[in-house]
């Protein structure tokens, strides 16, 4: 089933001196239980075409349909609750809410959900434990390192139970070691639990554990490949 | 989960939230002190005029009010008095007669206020014999005067000497005497002072032909807070037709108006202060905001709505309000008990000034609840309507913006 179809999408930035064609026709479908990177070098359009696919951005042009619903030109109170259920979201760094827990973290997408108290509790240490941290769950974000703030981080996005994950640059803030962690997680995360994961990266060691590479180049795709 | 967040928040940064929240608590504890002596001192200035003049209400011809003539006079029956003496709360009831006499004593002539009392009677309100400097004081027969003090400067005249007054009576009927002074009375209030002549109710009844006549029969409460009370039950002794109850509101309507006038100054610096506190509220939220901006973009973006984002801003703002004014009034609390029950004396400059006007020695502070109240009031209404900068902040926050500017 695809969980994410984008056609003929283009997006222009207007408001500055000269108008910036970020994205130029891009035509994308994503099943679910894909592992899928979009690469390519800084300025090339990944953070735009993530933020168009999570809802958060409306395209210049072109239709977005997510899990089955066109939210091109949905209003911005409907695409929040959308968003809630449906998309998990990781960006590049200080995604947790300072003054919450790492548990409470966790806790709270599933608490804007509406979730009963005991389902919250159970799943937010489940995937702490899955993540590796559960015995950072009682600790403040601040009091992690960045590895371990993007494990809660993906933990919280899989919390909703979203349809898929959108990362845009996951890694960007992290060494290698931390890095080679984050990835292996989500894969593991992909694999066990059948969770669909979006990811944007420049970094090859990133590119390297992708199921799926979609290249970005000024805007376009330049190519889309399937390994096994 | 939400109420621990906003709860969370406000001790993020502890050292502004801790300058906000002093910066509160002392525009409470400035502002309660203000009113409070404010109100002190109108409280003040009343009793010195009701406590040592007119008291509290007053049963007149209803003509008086706008003509104090004898004419407006009324009969009075031997049950009024004891009538009004008996009601509760009722702590002195003075008949009077209040006019005016050109005074004589060899070639010095002044115009004076003649008030014709029973002494004994009188002394629960204006407490005639405690201003006694010199000679006796009459008493309800006697058949001389006693006269305020800087009046006998003026004439020149002393104990024992006799004075001449003329006027006119009842219905223009002549009325003309000759008084020994008895005693010299010292007023504190400057006015009474220069003109007061006092003789025994009998004296002034004869002098100006007002047989069984008052103009006035002047009534002291124990505590003001009765006067509905009281007003009720002093209209039954009372006939409508030839007496009506007057209030020390419509007495000494100058008063009060003095007094705010006094105090619109006051108010000002109050309006200033918070202007002042409301700049540094403000600033407080500008910052936060923007500090913020980043934090709830990401949380719009996974799904949080405006308005519950909105709801944690807003109960920061309030709780952290309401924990400056609680903390501003219990300290303002403590210092105006202390100060109520150990009123500062004031200094010998103004002691003079006071004494000038008849007035007590001290700053008197109220704990009248309505000071409280209105400051908390005063700072919710202020935080209320500052927060519409972060809340609108909070509504046309884009996430992508937000989440691109903080990376
Ligand atoms: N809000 C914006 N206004 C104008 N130009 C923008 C804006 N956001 C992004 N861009 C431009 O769009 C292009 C794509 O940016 P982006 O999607 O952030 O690329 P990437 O994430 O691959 O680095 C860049 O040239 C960038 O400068
Ligand atoms: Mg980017």
């Amino acid at each position: 089933m695809s969980v994410i179809k984008a056609e003929n999408i283009t997006k222009t930035y207007k408001e500055t001196a000269v108008p910036v064609h970020a994205l130029n026709g891009i035509n994308l479908e994503v099943q679910e239980g894909e592992f899928t990177a979009i690469v390519g070098p800084s300025g090339c359009g990944k953070t735009t075409l993530l933020n168009i696919l999570g809802g958060l951005d409306h395209p210049s042009t072109g239709t977005v349909e997510v899990a089955g619903t066109n939210i091109t030109d949905m209003k911005d109170s409907k695409l929040i609750d959308f968003r809630l259920q449906t998309i998990g979201f990781v960006f590049q760094a200080y995604n947790l809410i300072p003054v919450l827990t790492n548990k409470e973290n966790v806790e709270f997408i599933m608490l804007l959900q509406k979730r009963s108290k005991a389902e919250r509790d159970k799943r937010a240490m489940e995937l702490l434990e899955q993540m590796g941290i559960a015995d950072k769950a009682n600790q403040r974000p601040s009091e992690l390192s960045g590895g371990q703030q993007q494990r809660v981080a993906v933990a919280r996005a899989l919390a909703s139970k979203p349809k898929f994950i959108l990362a845009d640059e996951p890694t960007a803030n992290l060494d290698s070691v931390s890095t080679a962690n984050l990835l292996d997680m989500m894969a593991r995360m992909n694999q066990e639990q059948n969770a669909t994961f979006v990811f944007s990266t420049h970094d090859q060691r990133v590119i390297d554990k992708a199921k799926r590479i979609v290249t970005l180049e000024d805007g376009k795709i330049v190519s889309d490949e399937t390994r096994n | 989960m939400i109420l621990i967040m906003a709860w969370r928040n406000i001790w993020r940064n502890r050292r502004r939230s801790f300058i906000t929240l002093s910066s509160i608590a002392f525009a409470v504890i400035f502002s309660t002190l203000m009113m409070s002596v404010q109100r002190g001192s109108l409280d003040q200035l009343i009793d010195n005029s009701v406590k040592f003049y007119t008291g509290h209400l007053q049963v007149q011809n209803p003509e008086f009010i706008d003509e104090k003539s004898i004419n407006n006079s009324f009969s009075y029956g031997s049950d009024l008095l004891p009538n009004l003496e008996g009601i509760k709360g009722v702590q002195a009831v003075s008949p009077r007669i209040e006019s005016f006499a050109l005074a004589s004593y060899e070639n010095v002539s002044k115009a004076t206020m003649v008030l014709g009392v029973e002494p004994e009677k009188e002394d629960g309100i204006m407490v005639l014999t405690k201003k006694l400097v010199k000679g006796k004081m009459i008493t309800s027969d006697s058949k001389g005067v006693v006269i305020a003090a800087g009046l006998a400067d003026y004439l020149k005249i002393n104990v024992n000497d006799t004075l001449v007054l003329i006027s006119q009576g009842y219905h223009g009927a002549n009325a003309a005497g000759l008084f020994v002074i008895e005693g010299i009375l010292k007023f504190p209030n400057p006015m009474q002072n220069k003109q007061m002549i006092c003789m025994p109710l009998q004296q002034a009844q004869w002098f100006y032909d007002l047989k069984n006549k008052l103009t006035s029969v002047a009534i002291l409460l124990k505590d003001y807070k009765d006067m509905p009370a009281v007003e009720e039950a002093a209209s039954k002794f009372i006939d409508p037709k030839t007496e009506r109850l007057v209030t020390w509101q419509e007495m000494t309507p100058e008063l009060i108006q003095t007094a705010n006038m006094k105090f619109a100054s006051a108010r000002v610096m109050i309006l200033i202060l918070y202007a002042v506190i409301g700049f540094g509220m403000f600033g407080t939220f500008l910052m936060m905001t923007a500090e913020r901006k980043r934090e709830f973009g990401i949380m719009l973006a996974i799904g949080m709505k405006r308005r519950l984002l909105q709801t944690v801003v807003f109960s920061e703002i309030v709780m952290l309000s309401a924990l400056g004014v609680l903390a501003g009034l219990a300290v303002s609390g403590v210092l105006l008990t202390y100060f109520h029950f150990n009123p500062i004396g004031l200094a010998s400059s103004q002691k003079t000034i006071a004494e000038a006007y008849g007035m007590e020695f001290a700053i008197r502070f109220s704990l009248d609840q309505s000071i409280f109240i209105f400051q908390a009031l005063a700072v919710f209404i202020l935080a209320t309507a500052l927060s519409f900068y972060p809340l609108n902040k909070i509504r046309k926050n884009d996430p992508v913006v937000a989440i691109r500017e903080g990376q």
